[in-house]
């Protein structure tokens, strides 16, 4: 079980959970996974780079909890975007909706770090009465942001104050001026106005060839069998980053059981689909 | 009789397959246009038609409907009318409530509607109609029309679009209209991307903000894409035109459903469907409650998730974020961005340049539909801009794509990767193992997920043979020109390896296996060593010749390109020469072999096609090779073969006697035809109880030229058949041995000989395994065994309507088979446009024995007596003794006619109508007697299945016209139409005939010639044959042969009717009347 969590928790989550447990204050924050596993908290939303959460307290009002990082300067991120143009790869990954493995590598190029080192660096408010930071609001908080950073890890981004869209715009036009020196290839491009607008065009109604279809059955659907090999687009786009239970805890997280029921779910469906195929005037 | 017809329908309250059926009828009035409301399709089915039509098809639709239509209530849907697009098909599925109904289901479709002068409108075209291109016809506007039907969910639809067939390669498959096969198609489609797993589960928002769980397709792979392109340009205009709004001023050119949505419509609802159907059974894990919600919401016929909108918006999040790479080409119910990506990353594979090892994979954009469009990486880079026009084309986001193409890529195909690490990756570097790899595995999962791949030509995978390692060819027979051939007999050949059309020495092998490398680059072209070749060629060469060989049949194959591997190497250039050479040439080509005129002997005329066919027999027999000559029905395949006989005789080829089997009802046929057109020819017909067996027989056969016998006999005296040593065997009627089970196919194939012909004029009636039976007559082995045919060509033909595989048998059987049609533009050419036949039938013994009795009472009555009361009785006595020769049961006034086995004449036109039909043609058949017509009418119903229309004396002038309408117009109407010669002798225009038949004789040519020219109209088209059926050892016989020697004088002369038969006197009488038993055939099976 240990192993399947391990696998199935990206390091940008993991990370954050390392954070959580090797901090002075794990006491408090054991309690404060219990909280959040009560469901006490009631939302998060990422606002800009905050994190926006209401908690269910001991007052019948949530109490407001808001999280925050440092955010890195623009001429930060100016260096950040630079080395990420230096590799192709952060572009396509990012573009392909995967998180860079080697994305801490630009941040440390540069000096930074996406996550904190320290609980410290993080700026968190609650409106409760307890004067002790972080409470177990912000806590049960915590707990569940390492979920939030797995089902979409660019919300770290955006917590350091850059979307990825922001991201993959600043890229853009840094390989726009980087090439601007090549000669004349603007006239390439064309105004949004002028370009001509590509739609497709149904064909227009065939009323003297109206009901006529003579194709024969197109020869590689005459035999149907599944793929070649077993691997499926679940291969492809690998494990879905689902939200565990809403604890951070080991072993909760449904991801694992999730894509071994989709695995049987396709390979009885391909299994079917192949002998209905097959049997198809019995 | 009746043509299905039905669509996708997209529907805010469920999808679904509307079906309908369309029969012809005669439709009178002309509808109105002014009226307001949307008149009904005059054609179209009524629900209890349709349901009725669909279970003559065995075709179900699901239970619900059947039940429903017997009482009354017709279906629809009915208060689930605002669910949830799949919504009452779930429902429905899961037992709770059924389609609930009042109201009539039906449907408005526009259609072809031809506007009449008045501005009027008329009836919609047939869809089945054949003529569409007179020139005369009205202009047709498409007008809405009303049609009664079904609606099917979309489980039920792919349940009943499995069940249709999916060629039309039968005719009885004909019922499926185009647009319903164009469905059952793509039907075929969505079970292809269900069986490849290309579908992913989802969340759907709907307008109402409720989520939906779904399964959606996912159109990734390049086959996929370009099948989606080919469908929807392929789509008949007929499934577009439902419910479609005709404004008055858009007639020109109204909004039809765009073909692409149609179809996606229709992927998006089976595919759902079928994986919650089949999914379901997997028992579903223990998560998290929102995501144990949404798997259950994906595998039970409810779909609705309904949580807390924010953590469903974190699923819904999470669900995105995982399905980016794919995110194009998955269909969703809301935006369809399919289509519309018209460039993606593509990977071009380039050899090493001169003197390098390693190759490259150049990274470039390629254009979905055409993938020899490329852009590479170098203008991409050079080009950051929001929109790139290249070549004429505009590509969005050129970055963006190429970038995205690159990262999706790189999960597939991990080499890519150091590459990327560059800031503008143009291509990485391959080893030729690791191209090999990248040839035999990745290539294609690139290509399933949406990438574009180029390879060079030789190393494309697929039937191309250009990059393979090969052999070739080069054969001659053994051996001098005087020795008789076969199939089997070995050929003197030489054998090289090669690579293309370019010939290995086993030095060069020798030095290309040194280099160690799965790939090499032959004479500039690169090939992959497939180690199996390699192996195969190893061990070729290490073989000596002699061990190695090749027979005829080897070289057929290898010309008529189906096997092309000899020892397990692929054959890359087969050729023959010297006497091989003529002899394949001519076989692949039987338009090649010389006309042979008809021997002297030959007591006739051949027209032009049948001394192609001579000369076509006469070659095939000199190579030993089984003949089948397949000529359609009055085409004159027994002269043809007569001729044949005659002309091995006249080149002292008959050492020893021919054996022709046949159906008992042509015996006496045969022996007719042989006397008249080829008298020399020694025959004996082996028939009867007195017939001799054993020894008596292998001595009678002596000196013989021809025994013709029944396949009833060839079984039952195998023995005797069996030991003599025939110079040929000759199958008439060939069909006679489509099952090869049966007995008689078991005992002919057995019989030794060195020539086989099989003569039919329907070499496949019903299934493909007949013209198995019969090639394995003909060539025993050459279309393997029964199990491999079936295989191999039966199974993907019949079923799938594969064309590949119809080809290829086409080329196998083609040099065996000589098939002319009477349709054929340069046969009508050689044909007059009537040909009077007479056909001789023999009795049964039930017939015989009440020929005799009423033949000896009736005479001795007869001479007792004189003036008109002999006349009366002589008259009465005739039209008894035709009545016995028509069939018992007629003279006996039975209710039914029981078995065919008891009329000659029956056999004979059943068999005759059987060969008519299947050939596509209409038959009129006359009789002089009504109650014959209706005896006959219901056995050709519902003994044979086939429809008969039968007119006469006191059917009414409507149904008269009706029928002579149906008969005339109605594509599917019946084909055979019975006709007393009183009431349908005279006035009648029936054109659409091509057969007539003379069932029983008014021994009046003047009246049967009227009957004849109902067929002869103005319309008449096609050569028109007249068979007159006479049976043999009666009086009908000898009165035919009697008015046959008179015709030569002056047709029209001859003395009316049959009055001159009551000037007969006794004596005369009864020689006239006297049976010749030898006519019987015995009552067999």
């Amino acid at each position: 079980m240990n192993n399947n969590e391990i696998q199935s928790r990206e390091w940008w989550a993991q990370q954050w959970v390392d954070l959580l447990e090797t901090s002075r204050f794990k006491k408090r924050l054991e309690r404060a996974r219990n909280y959040a596993k009560q469901g006490n908290v009631l939302s998060i939303d990422f606002q800009a780079a905050k994190v926006l959460a209401k908690v269910q307290g001991t007052e019948a009002e949530p109490y407001q909890v808001s999280i925050s990082l440092d955010l890195f300067s623009d001429e930060d991120w100016g260096y950040l975007i630079e080395t990420m143009s230096q590799q192709a790869i952060f572009s396509a990954k990012l573009l392909a909706g995967e998180m860079p493995h080697n994305i801490q590598d630009v941040f440390s190029a540069n000096g930074l770090s996406l996550f904190p080192f320290k609980l410290s660096e993080i700026h968190s408010r609650c409106s409760c009465p307890d004067k002790e930071i972080p409470c177990k609001h912000i806590g049960a908080v915590y707990y569940l942001l390492s979920d939030r950073f797995s089902e979409d890890p660019f919300v770290l981004f955006q917590l350091r104050g850059r979307t990825k869209e922001q991201i993959l715009e600043a890229l853009r036009q840094l390989r726009r001026g980087n090439s601007s020196q090549v000669e004349g290839e603007e006239k390439n491009e064309i105004p949004d106005a002028e370009a001509s607008q590509v739609s497709r065009q149904p064909q227009p109604l065939n009323i003297n060839q109206f009901w006529e279809y003579n194709e024969p059955l197109d020869s590689s659907l005459v035999v149907i069998v599944p793929a070649p090999n077993s691997d499926t687009v679940l291969d492809v786009l690998g494990p879905i980053p689902l939200a565990s239970d809403g604890t951070g805890t080991a072993g909760s997280n449904s991801t694992p059981a999730v894509m071994q029921y989709l695995d049987s779910v396709y390979k009885a469906v391909s299994q079917q689909a192949f002998l209905s195929a097959l049997n198809r005037d019995e | 009789m009746a043509v299905l017809h039905g669509s996708w329908l997209l529907q805010p309250q469920g999808s679904c397959l509307f079906i309908w059926g369309e029969t012809w009828r005669r439709v009178s009035r002309v509808v109105s246009s002014q009226t307001d409301s949307v008149p009904p399709h005059p054609l179209g089915m009524r629900q209890e038609e349709l349901t009725s039509f669909l279970r003559s098809r065995s075709v179900s639709i699901g239970e619900s409907r059947s039940l429903s239509v017997g009482d009354s209530r017709s279906l629809a849907i009915g208060k689930e009318a605002s669910a949830r697009p799949g919504k009452e098909s779930r429902a429905s599925r899961s037992g709770g409530e059924k389609w609930h109904t009042q109201a009539k289901l039906s449907v408005e479709i526009a259609l072809p509607t031809p506007i009449l002068g008045s501005g009027e409108m008329g009836s919609p075209e047939y869809s089945a109609k054949t003529d569409k291109d007179s020139t005369d016809a009205p202009p047709l506007q498409l007008q809405l029309w009303k049609v009664e039907g079904f609606y099917l969910d979309p489980l039920e639809a792919v349940k009943f679009l499995q069940a249709l067939p999916l060629g039309s390669f039968k005719a009885n498959d004909a019922y499926v209209g185009g647009d319903l096969r164009f469905w059952s198609h793509v039907c075929r489609w969505s079970l292809d991307l269900l069986a490849r797993c290309k579908f992913l589960p989802g969340l759907h928002r709907e307008l109402d903000n409720s989520v939906a769980a779904r399964w959606q397709p996912l159109l990734d792979s390049a086959v996929d894409q370009a099948r989606l392109e080919k469908f929807a340009t392929k789509m008949p205009a007929a499934c577009r035109t439902y419910q479609l709004d005709l404004g008055l001023t858009e007639q020109e050119n109204p909004k039809s459903i765009d073909p692409q949505e149609l179809l996606l419509g229709f992927l998006s609802s089976t595919i759902d469907a079928q994986v919650r159907a089949w999914g379901g059974a997997t028992s579903l894990p223990t998560t998290e409650p929102l995501v144990s919600q949404w798997l259950q919401a994906l595998s039970t016929a409810s779909d609705t998730v309904e949580a807390d909108p924010g953590a469903v918006a974190r699923l819904e999040a999470a669900l995105k974020a995982w399905t980016t790479p794919v995110q194009e080409n998955l269909v969703t119910l809301v935006s369809q961005e399919l289509g519309q990506k018209l460039f993606r990353a593509c990977f071009l594979l380039q050899p090493p340049k001169s003197g390098g090892t390693d190759w490259t994979l150049e990274y470039c954009l390629q254009a979905v539909d055409d993938p020899e469009f490329l852009v590479d990486a170098e203008t991409i880079w050079n080009h950051p801009v929001e929109r790139l026009v290249e070549r004429g084309r505009t590509i969005e986001h050129p970055q963006e794509t190429f970038l995205k193409g690159l990262g999706l890529a790189l999960r597939l195909y991990p080499p890519i990767e150091t590459s990327l690490h560059e800031p503008r990756p143009v291509s990485c570097r391959l080893t030729p193992i690791e191209v090999y790899e990248f040839i035999k595995a990745s290539a294609w999962r690139l290509q399933d997920t949406g990438l574009g791949v180029v390879l060079p030509p030789s190393l494309m995978p697929g039937k191309d043979l250009s990059g393979r390692l090969g052999l070739k060819i080069r054969a001659d027979v053994q051996g001098g020109k005087k020795d008789r051939l076969g199939l089997q007999s070995l050929l003197k050949f030489n054998l090289e390896l090669a690579i293309g059309d370019k010939t290995v020495s086993k030095k060069e092998f020798d030095r290309l296996m040194a280099l160690k490398t799965p790939l090499v680059e032959v004479n500039g072209e690169w090939i992959a060593l497939q180690p199996q070749d390699v192996r195969a060629a190893e061990a070729i060469l290490a073989t000596r010749p002699e061990q190695l060989s090749l027979s005829v049949e080897d070289a057929l194959r290898l010309s008529t390109g189906d096997s092309k591997t000899i020892e397990k190497l692929p054959v890359v250039s087969f050729e023959a020469s010297g006497v091989l050479q003529e002899l394949i040439t001519n076989l692949t080509n039987n338009q090649a072999i010389a006309p042979l005129e008809a021997p002297a002997s030959f007591r006739g005329q051949l027209r032009p096609y049948q001394e192609r066919g001579l000369g076509w027999l006469a070659f095939l027999e000199r190579w030993g090779l089984g003949a089948c000559l397949a000529d359609d029905m009055g085409l004159g395949k027994t002269v043809e073969l007569i001729a044949f006989l005659l002309h091995l005789k006249e080149q002292e080829a008959l050492e020893n006697p021919t054996l022709l089997v046949c159906p008992t009802s042509v015996l006496g046929n045969w022996e007719r035809e042989v006397h008249k057109f080829g008298p020399t020819l020694k025959t004996l017909v082996h028939h009867g109880d007195k017939r001799d067996k054993g020894k008596a027989f292998a001595k009678a056969v002596k000196g013989k030229d021809l025994i013709v016998t029944s396949y009833a006999l060839a079984f039952r005296d195998a023995k005797t058949l069996e030991s003599i040593s025939w110079q040929g065997v000759v199958l008439d009627e060939a069909q006679n041995i489509k099952n090869p089970e049966a007995k008689q196919s078991q005992a002919v194939r057995q019989l030794p000989a060195s020539f086989r012909i099989a003569l039919t004029g329907t070499p496949v009636e019903n299934r493909l395994s007949e013209l198995w039976s019969i090639l394995d007559f003909l060539n025993p082995g050459y279309l393997g065994t029964r199990q491999f045919f079936q295989r191999r060509f039966a199974m993907p033909i019949e079923k799938y309507g594969d064309r590949d595989s119809l080809q290829t048998l086409r080329s196998l059987v083609q040099p065996f088979i000589l098939r002319r049609l009477k349709t054929d533009r340069e046969i009508i050419q050689d044909l007059p446009e009537k040909q009077e036949m007479n056909i001789f039938c023999g009795l049964s013994s039930e017939q015989a024995a009440l020929y005799q009795k009423i033949v000896d009472q009736s005479l001795a009555e007869i001479e007792q007596e004189g003036g008109i009361k002999r006349r009366g009785m002589i008259l009465t006595l005739l039209l008894r003794l035709k009545q016995i020769c028509n069939h018992p049961a007629q003279y006996l006034k039975e209710n039914t006619l029981g078995s065919s086995q008891r009329s000659g004449k029956l056999r004979r036109l059943e068999e005759m109508l059987e060969e008519a039909i299947s050939e596509g043609d209409r038959a009129l058949v006359f009789t002089q007697f009504a109650e014959w017509g209706k005896l006959l009418q219901p056995y050709l119903q519902e003994k044979r299945g086939w429809e008969t229309l039968f007119l006469y004396g006191s059917t009414k002038k409507q149904q008269r016209e009706e029928m002579i309408d149906r008969f005339q117009n109605d594509p599917e109407g019946p084909r055979i139409f019975i006709l007393s010669l009183k009431a349908g002798g005279t006035g009648l225009n029936l054109t659409r005939a091509n057969h007539v038949f003379h069932f029983d004789r008014w021994w009046n040519p003047a009246v049967e010639n009227q009957a004849t020219d109902r067929v002869f109209r103005i319309g008449q088209t096609r050569n028109v044959q007249v068979h007159k059926f006479v049976s043999t050892g009666t009086l009908e016989e000898k009165i035919n042969d009697i008015i046959e020697s008179k015709k030569q004088l002056a047709e029209q002369t001859v003395d009316a009717g049959e009055q001159w038969l009551t000037e007969l006197d006794t004596d005369q009488l009864r020689s006239l009347l006297l049976l010749d038993r030898s006519a019987v055939i015995d009552e067999e099976e």
